[in-house]
This record gives structure tokens, sequence and C-alpha cells, in this order.
């Protein structure tokens, strides 16, 4: 009688357990199913737009999901950038040999909404135009420093070819002739400082 | 003819409900809370004020892992059932054609921006809810701690935005009759006794002070053809430094978020008769800087605030929270403003 209560209540400890494991494991099954991810959402809305856009110049607005507000007001940082952990957008002609491996992008140009270098966390879309570019102008602000090497605060210009996706309002101006997409974004502080 | 194994003793069969009861029990909790907002909500609004309420009963360290399910509701204002062209194709889009007679299409456009700041201060729990958390970053837990004014970085959803079309933008019969701040001190909010000024006020303020349209309407205007209604949230550590920031920006001139707002507002909020707390210091300024209306005019329109202490997970937190109107056409000036990061999808 002993034993056997033993072993029900061994029995539960296991299924609890193993239900642990299961309900997370279930949950992200079911978000990944049931909804598509804001990557997923941004690389359908950008793409579309632009394959239905006829030539011309529009100004889009659209939201990142970034967090890469700590510690400055100040812009991105060189490291920002470089940072393989933030999403970013990218775009490929479709002669770039560099393109990412997917079938959006085997036989078209493609715009990918992607980290890690686009190579294994991607959303690529097909763009129907031969020519695809970003241009995204950023301000990369350096404080002060004294010793070692004294220098002061300064800002540097950046030129890049992605548009990080921070959590914020960003707009692109998408140029589209018969051939050519350019897409060009200027951060805030950018903007600001050509202006100062 | 009962074999050993077959056998099913009384304690081992109890032993077997209990643990389907703890699997059913176990599921169904599960269903609830992750299916809650599909299943309760018809509506996305629903489905967003769902995800709210978790957001504020979630613990701190999962506040971040509780997705805010909150959705831009885009409205297209027309005369003759115009096109909003600003929107791309893909959006989805509320069409209001306004009445052909300009005082009801006046009225009808007054209760729209009502009842959009209405819905959106409602959905964030009348601000009262501490729905962003921190976000564990060292500079967000510096910034709870001392709530210096020029390093808050607000939070904010972008609940609606509304465009006007071509022809009404142009339509100056209709835009001259819109007062959005009269509509709110003469109307009452849906389904309750108070005026939307009530509720936006917190129940301080019944109607406008004589002075107080006159010193609203002396600043400098802002009139916009796309205008966001957005709830914005600042969190504090505790009461003290509410005062402090409202001690510091009055003594200094509050800059919050980067230089965007000029300490000029803060006796529109002192006439507006609301207490003077930190918040109130911080949406006079607001309202005097960057709050835009789709009037001709007055195109400042008033703002829902309330600061003090919030429903939290976490016990006492302090923090600031208002509901106001902004012209989406100065997207730095909103990113100036939620510098925090916008936890909406557009």
């Amino acid at each position: 009688m002993k034993g056997s209560l033993q072993n029900n209540v061994i029995g539960i400890i296991i299924a609890a357990i193993v239900l642990a494991i299961l309900i997370p494991a279930g949950n992200k099954l079911y978000t990944q199913i049931s909804q598509k991810t804001p990557q997923q959402a941004l690389a359908d809305e950008i793409s579309s737009l632009i394959n239905d856009l006829q030539p011309g110049t529009i100004a889009y607005t659209f939201k990142g999901f970034e967090k890469l507000y700590d510690l400055y007001f100040t812009d991105l940082s060189p490291e920002d950038l470089e940072n393989p952990e933030v999403w970013h957008v990218r775009a490929w002609s479709k002669q770039d040999l560099s393109k990412p491996e997917t079938s959006e992008c085997l036989t078209t140009s493609c715009l990918c909404v992607c980290k890690d270098d686009c190579t294994e966390n991607k959303f690529c879309r097909s763009i129907h135009s031969d020519s695809i570019e970003i241009e995204g102008h950023y301000i990369s602000a350096h404080p002060a420093q004294a010793l070692p090497f004294p220098r002061p605060a300064y800002s540097e210009e950046i030129t890049s070819d992605k548009i990080i996706l921070k959590n914020l309002l960003l707009e692109v101006k998408i140029e589209k002739t018969q051939n050519r997409v350019k897409m060009t974004y200027l951060s805030d502080e950018y903007a600001r400082y050509k202006n100062e | 003819m009962n074999r050993k194994g077959e056998e099913t003793s009384p304690p081992k069969a109890l032993a077997g409900i209990i643990l389907g009861l703890v699997v059913f029990v176990i599921l169904i909790v599960f269903a609830a809370l992750k299916l809650a907002p599909e299943i309760l909500s018809n509506t996305e609004q629903e489905a967003c004020k769902v995800s709210i309420l978790a957001r504020a009963t979630t613990p701190e360290s999962a506040k971040e892992e509780t997705e805010l399910k909150c959705t831009t509701e885009n409205f297209c204002v027309s005369i003759d059932n115009e096109e909003c062209k600003k929107y791309p194709a893909a959006k989805k889009v509320k069409k209001e054609n306004l009445p052909a007679d300009p005082d009801a299409a006046a009225n009808a456009l007054a209760a729209l921006t009502a009842n959009e700041m209405y819905d959106c201060w409602k959905l964030a729990g009348s601000g009262r809810y501490d729905i962003f958390g921190n976000d564990g970053s060292i500079a967000t837990n510096l910034i709870a701690e001392t709530f210096t004014v020029e390093e808050v970085k607000p939070k904010c959803i972008v609940c609606s935005r509304i465009i006007l079309s071509q022809e009404l933008k142009d339509n100056k019969q209709i835009l001259d009759k819109v007062d959005v701040n009269r509509y709110i001190a003469e109307n009452q909010a849906p389904n309750s006794e108070l005026t939307y000024l009530n509720i936006f006020t917190d129940r301080q303020v019944k109607t406008y002070p004589k002075e107080f349209q006159e010193k609203f309407q002396a600043g400098s205007s802002i009139f916009t053809d796309d205008m966001a209604v957005v709830f914005v949230q600042m969190i504090a550590k505790d009461q003290s430094n509410l005062e402090a920031a409202r001690d510091k920006g009055a003594n200094t001139g509050i800059a919050i978020a980067g230089g965007l707002l000029s300490s000029a507002g803060t006796a529109t909020i002192s006439v507006l008769g609301a207490k003077l707390t930190a918040i109130t210091a911080v949406t006079g300024i607001i309202s005097s800087a960057v709050t835009a209306g789709i009037s001709n005019q007055v195109n400042r329109n008033v703002i829902g605030q309330y600061c003090g202490k919030l429903e939290s997970s976490q016990g006492d937190k302090y923090g600031c929270s208002l509901v106001t109107t902004i012209d989406f056409n100065q997207k730095d000036k909103i990113n100036l403003l939620c510098n925090g990061g916008i936890e909406s999808q557009l």
C-alpha cells in the first residue's frame, strides 16, 4: 500500500516535470505556427510595397524592434552596425554574387530582414527589379577622451548598406525606376546633425 | 477472475484521477493564458487590452517576454469616400466618411479624435498600469533610480493614426469648425456619466477656467493632416523621485527627451488646474510643444494624464502616463518623445 502510494507520487512528479518541458515547447510551437513574427511581417510589407510601386519616389514609415538606446542619446555606434545580433534590412541586386542562399534570392534581386550577417536568421523576399540598393546614413558620437590619447568629443558620419531596425519610427525614401530601386534612410540624429 | 496485473486498487485509481485533474487544470490554464487574446477578443483592440493587462500583472523578469498585441488602428477621414493615399495599399484602414453638413462634419471629426484618445486611455488602464516595466538594462535601472529629467526615456503605444483625405485637408469650411477641446469638455464619454475632460484629468477638471482657452491657443500652432494618438509612460522608483523631477524641471526648464520640450507649457497646466506633479509639468510642456490637432481653429488638443502609484506586480512603483495627439509627419519628434521605444505595431 505504502509502495503503491510512493509509486504514484513519483509518477505525478515525473508527469509534472514532463509537462514543465512540454508547455514551453508547445507555447513556442503555437507562436511559430499561429503568428508571423514582426520580422516576417516587415519583410512582407516592404517587399510588397516595392513590388507594387509604380516608378517614382515615396516616403514610407515603418517601425523596428531593436532596443538600441542604452546609455546614450546619440545614434548607433559602429559596433551596433557590425553587431551580428542586431536585426536590420539589407538588399542584393539580381547579379550580386554575395546574395544569401535562399530560394527567394536565387534568380531575382532580393530584400532580407535579417541578423547574423543574413546567414541563419533571415526573412528574404524577391524584388522584381534588376537592381536594388540601400543607403543608410548614421552618426556615431564619440565622447571626449583625456589620457592616454587626449581628443575632443566628435561626431562621425557613417554610411552603411543596412537599415538598423531600432524600436522607433523609421522613414525611408524609396525611389523606383524601370530597373532600379534605391532605399535611402537618414537616422534622426544624422538629419539633426546635418541641419545644425 | 481478476489477474494481479489488472487489479486497480482504490489509492491507485485516486492517484490517476488526481493526475488527470492536474493535467487538465494545467492545460486549461495554459490555453487560457495563451489563447486568451484570440478567444476573448472580437477585435484587435480587445486583444491589445488583454495583453496590456497580462503585462501589468506579469512579474518584472517576464515582462519583456509578454508580448504586447497592440496594432495601430488606421483611419482615413474623408468626404465623398475619397481614399487617403498616404497609407500603403496593404494597410488595413478604417474609412470614416463625414456628413455633408459642415457643422455635423466638424463635430464628427472632433468626436472621432476624442473617442480615439479615450479608447487609448482606457486601453492602457487610464495610465495606472505598469505596462512597460523596466527593460533590465543598466541605463534604465539608473534612470529609474534617479529619474533625472534629462534622462527620462518614456515608452509609447501608438494607438491610432488619423489621416485626412486631400479634399478634406483643403476644406476650410469644415476644419475651421473642428474644436476637439470643446468637444471633450462638453460631451460625455461612451458608457460614462463623466465628460471626456473629467476622465482625462482624473475628475479634477470639470470645465476649463476662463483664461485656459486663451492661454492654450496663444502658443504656436501645429496643424496636421496626419495625426497619431499616442500613449506615453515613464517609470520612477518612488514618489520622491517624481517630486525631485518636478523641482528640477521647475528650476531649470525641463528638457525631456533631448531638448524636445521646453518649459513654456507649464503655465498651461497650472491654469488647467490639475495637480502640479512632474507629469503635469511634463504634459503641459508636451501639449505646448508637440500636441497637434486637425482643426484650423484650435489645433492643440488637451491631453489625458496620470501621475502617481502604478498597479504593478512588483509592489510599489511610481510613474507618469499620458495620452496625447502628435503630428505623425514629425517622426523625429515622436522618436524623441518615445525614445525608450514604441511597443505597438504600426
